[in-house]
């Protein structure tokens, strides 16, 4: 379901404006004429965002004091911590300039505001599903006579100028996006007039500006900034169109080069598209695509991305380098990574882990022995009170290795768990990258003589360790302890689970019937 | 000038009708309201990097009209 944005304010937002193009063009945007029209969303049931802009006009500290303001809004906060949905709640204050020009009215009117902040931040806090976001700080970026128009107050009760508006959009933006990607982990480079530039393939080592004055120094400081986020816990990856060895040989060998080989949690340097490198870096580190954030000089790459890989964050860099850094720094959801020692860790088992995806390809004949130097340990847990909540989750969301593909919800789970007629169970497990935590589930319905494998599924990142094998030996064990004869498994093809098609007949399953949308299997006891 | 306000014309009213060669007025084309009149004018401020007055909005109501104004802001 696609994401439907919902936007009030207590002025006019000129909905038809061009500012709102871009929200426009990338959501179901709704922007709504009253300000009370917005309490009709705020019931769990949608999938929506709320984004709410409060003006307050002509505010005075010699009329106005705090509890006045409160009452102004005390109908509105009432309404919105009875809220089931997370309200996005952006003020800004227009007060007359003139009010500045005496330094004991400025002075009073600033803690007037900084009272009232207060009041907002606690409401915020105690309300969770309200966040306060001060459009004033954006705002005085370009200056108040740029962001407000009287004119435009006047002819359509619309405090902002143009210019105002298209920052109020990009706000909201920023907002949006901000929320979507809670977390970005891995952030993709591409090499060539975005880590050093000039094109190495051309240009030869010694030609590629990297390291010089002006535009080289500028390709230093990006990598440094890079750098930064990367001792904070940012994993990063290259996916570079070039010739590896070329490439390579820059990123081991010159001098100027901040960021090196080990930085790097995943290099992919060939000729393939982009798009089936960003895949490939996924599975091989087990990361979902909506953490990357993709950062290339190229608009045609990005834009194959964008189109190709939506789930992932494409950043669209200014033309100039020089500018770089404020725009990376301005990515709000880059930096909000943050730096434990687990994460460290974790950095380095993801690289222990691209590592194993690689030997697993390069050693086709030895994986059993790679599997075995990874000392797995599965525990099979019962289902509780404490895990359900996953279990629900895994059955929502796995779609890759999932025989039947059936979306249980947690009530039919538990009650799978209670019955006697069940077998059903959570499995997790440690290995040398640590623990995984629970990653898979089944459930298998118990007759007189025979069992049916009602439903298996693996979380995808922990595939390639055969792990499967071993959780149907565990369930045959249980069966023989019944004294049961046959399993029945089947296999639902749909469009993501081709994956597991081959695993049911791989471990000895004979097939029953076929047919175009079930595959039947047995296997004797 | 007029190609570039009749393209502002159309983008601002979703009106994919509209004909270079006549002429239109606020309320007698579907799409052109007060509102959409509002920001049609705006996107034209933004474009031609003028300004309109609150008294001169009131009166741009039609297209003769509006690419008059423009005209006369343009030539100063």
């Amino acid at each position: 379901m696609s994401l439907k944005i919902i936007i009030s304010s207590n002025y006019n937002l000129l909905k038809t404006h061009y500012a709102w193009d871009n929200i426009n063009s990338k959501y179901n945007t709704r922007i709504l004429d009253m300000y009370e029209q917005l309490f009709s969303y705020t019931s769990k049931n949608y999938n929506h965002e709320l984004h709410s802009i409060y003006f307050f006009q002509n505010i005075n500290h010699k009329k106005d004091s705090l509890n006045n303001i409160k009452k102004k809004l005390k109908p509105l906060i009432e309404r919105l911590k009875n809220s089931e949905k997370k309200t996005f709640f952006y003020y800004s204050f227009y007060i007359k300039q003139n009010l500045f020009k005496d330094q004991e009215d400025c002075h009073k009117i600033n803690s007037l505001i900084i009272s009232f902040e207060k009041y907002l931040l606690q409401l915020s806090k105690r309300y969770k599903l309200f966040l306060s976001l001060n459009l004033d700080l954006e705002f005085s970026k370009f200056g108040y006579d740029n962001i407000f128009d009287k004119r435009n107050y006047y002819l359509s009760k619309n405090p902002l100028s143009s210019k105002g508006l298209s920052i109020l959009a990009n706000v909201i933006n920023r907002t949006i996006i901000k929320n979507k990607f809670k977390n970005a982990k891995l952030l993709i480079l591409d090499l060539d007039n975005t880590l050093w530039g000039g094109v190495i393939g051309e240009d030869g080592i010694e030609k590629i500006q990297l390291g010089q004055d002006g535009i080289g120094e500028a390709f230093v400081d990006f990598q440094k900034k890079i750098k930064e986020l990367n001792n904070k816990g940012l994993l990063l990856a290259i996916a570079s169109k070039n010739n590896y060895e070329d490439a390579i040989n820059v990123i081991t060998n010159h001098n100027s080069m901040i960021l090196k080989k080990e930085n790097f949690a995943a290099i992919k340097i060939n000729w393939n598209e982009k798009f089936d490198n960003i895949k490939a870096i996924s599975t091989d580190l087990s990361l979902g695509m909506e953490s990357f954030v993709f950062w290339d000089d190229n608009p045609i790459e990005r834009d194959k991305i964008k189109k190709i890989c939506p789930e992932v964050q494409v950043i669209d860099p200014p033309e100039d380098v020089s500018e770089w850094i404020d725009c990376f720094e301005d990515i709000d959801f880059i930096h909000k990574v943050k730096s434990t020692s687990e994460d460290k860790i974790k950095s380095n088992q993801y690289k222990i882990r691209a590592k194993f995806v690689d030997d697993l390809k390069n050693n086709k004949d030895n994986i059993d022995q790679l599997i075995s130097n990874l000392k797995i340990k599965s525990k099979f847990i019962k289902i509780n009170k404490s895990n359900l909540d996953r279990s629900e989750q895994l059955c929502e969301k796995t779609n890759q290795f999932n025989l039947t593909t059936k979306r249980y919800n947690a009530k039919q789970i538990s009650n799978f768990s209670k019955s006697k007629k069940n077998i059903c169970n959570l499995v997790s497990i440690k290995d040398i990258y640590g623990d995984h935590g629970i990653i898979a589930f089944y459930n298998v319905e118990l007759g007189k003589n025979s069992a049916k494998l009602d439903l298996f599924l693996m979380s995808c990142r922990i595939l390639g360790r055969k792990l499967e094998n071993k959780i149907i030996d565990q369930i045959i064990k249980e069966l023989k302890k019944r004294k049961l004869k046959k399993l029945y498994a089947e296999y639902i093809p749909t469009n993501k689970n081709a994956l597991c098609k081959e695993f049911l007949p791989n471990y000895g399953f004979q097939l029953l019937k076929k047919n175009k949308n079930k595959y039947d299997y047995y296997l004797n006891i | 000038m007029k190609n570039k306000l009749y393209q502002l014309l159309e983008k601002a009213t979703k009106n994919k009708k509209i004909n270079l060669n006549k002429d239109y007025k606020v309320g007698k084309l579907k799409g052109w309201d007060s509102l959409s009149n509002i920001n049609f004018l705006l996107s034209i401020e933004e474009s031609f990097k003028i300004r309109f007055s609150t008294n001169e909005i009131s009166s741009l109501i039609d297209t003769e009209s509006i690419l008059k104004a423009l005209n006369k802001k343009k030539k100063k």
